[in-house]
């Protein structure tokens, strides 16, 4: 009887070990600690990155619509509607959709085609201006901090297109042969930077096509606002 | 049998709270080192159910078998031969007549068993 005492104890005592080793396997293989690369760590710590300031954001957004929800109740309590401050807003609203001329300070870019001799063989492509470079230079000119950019007195707005029709450009519908005129209302120094320096796509088309780009300054630069009707055929508000 | 598992569950309970892991590099040795094991222990569940059981044969060979694959599969790498097979093939084969061996008792019991309550019946 004492035998097969000692015997279960043994198998217990054994299974146990077993068991411990099967799961402390288990668990040193499932933890495995694969290799990291320096550039996945810089790549992981860029995304905390822009996830706290995403963070940040959305608490900015927070304080943002409680100001909004606070200021509201104030003109309530104060006059007993919400009227002036609705009015604001839809003031606001149509400065951003460009449903209203602007004026400000700001800059005005001139492109015109080159007037330098076409070269034996040279693609005539080279030396005129595109649909492409006017998007290029618009962009940075958004880059540099404009705020509203109209192109020829079209304003750009969310639905403008900018369109290459043959020689010349469409822009919100109408057609516009060479000179290209952008006004674009914003930070003077920064906008001039540009399309001024040295690895900018102005200053590449300036000095490798020779295409004209001339710029000047306005204290008092006006940009008319949108001039079509706008109809949402697709769009509908979501829920 | 049943001892078996219990003290394997025991076992596995006791080692997920231990807070104690290896580097991934021996977790070949291991994997042997728990398929010797494994192999000793359905060995003396075997030998506990023909009655041939021997408590020094058990103990010695759950330790040296664990022993002696793992240092086998440490070799192997060391040689850039994989001799880890040897004790795969050899314990693994074991381990599953070993095992055919516990099914065939547990029926031969249980018909016997069976066989009783019937005459017992008649």
């Amino acid at each position: 009887m004492s035998g097969n005492k000692t015997k279960i104890n043994m198998l217990v005592l054994m299974s146990f070990l077993l068991g411990i080793i099967l799961i402390l396997q288990i668990k040193s293989v499932s933890l495995t600690h694969g290799l990291v690369t320096l550039k996945s760590i810089q790549e992981i710590e860029e995304q905390i990155e822009v996830e706290k300031s995403e963070m940040i954001n959305l608490q900015n957004l927070i304080k943002q619509k409680r100001d909004e929800y606070k200021r509201y109740e104030d003109e309530l309590d104060n006059s007993g509607s919400i009227v002036p401050v609705l009015e604001e807003q839809k003031y606001l609203m149509a400065d951003i959709s460009g449903n209203t001329n602007m004026v400000g300070m700001g800059l005005t870019v001139e492109i015109k085609d080159s007037e330098r001799e076409i070269k034996d063989g040279e693609n005539p492509n080279n030396i005129i201006v595109h649909d492409q470079d006017v998007l290029h230079i618009i962009n940075d000119l958004k880059i540099a901090g404009a705020e509203t950019i109209s192109i020829n007195g079209q304003r750009l707005i969310s639905l403008s297109e900018i369109r290459c029709s043959g020689p010349t450009i469409t822009i919100n519908g109408k057609t516009f042969g060479q000179p290209f005129v952008i006004s674009a209302i914003g930070p003077i120094n920064e906008m001039k930077q540009a399309i001024t320096a040295p690895d900018s796509y102005a200053y590449l088309l300036k000095s490798v096509y020779g295409i004209g780009i001339d710029f000047f300054t306005d204290e008092y630069l006006t940009i008319p606002k949108y001039g079509k009707n706008i109809n949402f055929n697709y769009l509908k508000e979501a829920q | 049998m049943i001892w078996a598992i219990i003290g394997l569950a025991l076992g596995i309970v006791v080692g997920y709270y231990v807070p104690f892991t290896y580097p991934d590099n021996y977790s070949l040795y291991v994997s042997v080192a728990i398929l010797a094991a494994m192999d000793s222990v359905f060995g003396a569940i075997r030998s506990s159910m023909e009655n041939t059981y021997n408590n020094f044969m058990f103990i010695s060979g759950f330790f040296t078998n664990a022993i002696l694959a793992g240092f086998l599969a440490y070799l192997g790498d060391r040689l850039g031969v994989p001799l880890y097979y040897a004790p795969i093939i050899v314990f693994g084969g074991r381990l599953f007549q070993n095992f055919a061996a516990i099914r065939r008792l547990i029926f031969n019991k249980l018909d016997a068993s069976k066989k009783r309550t019937m005459t017992k019946e008649l």
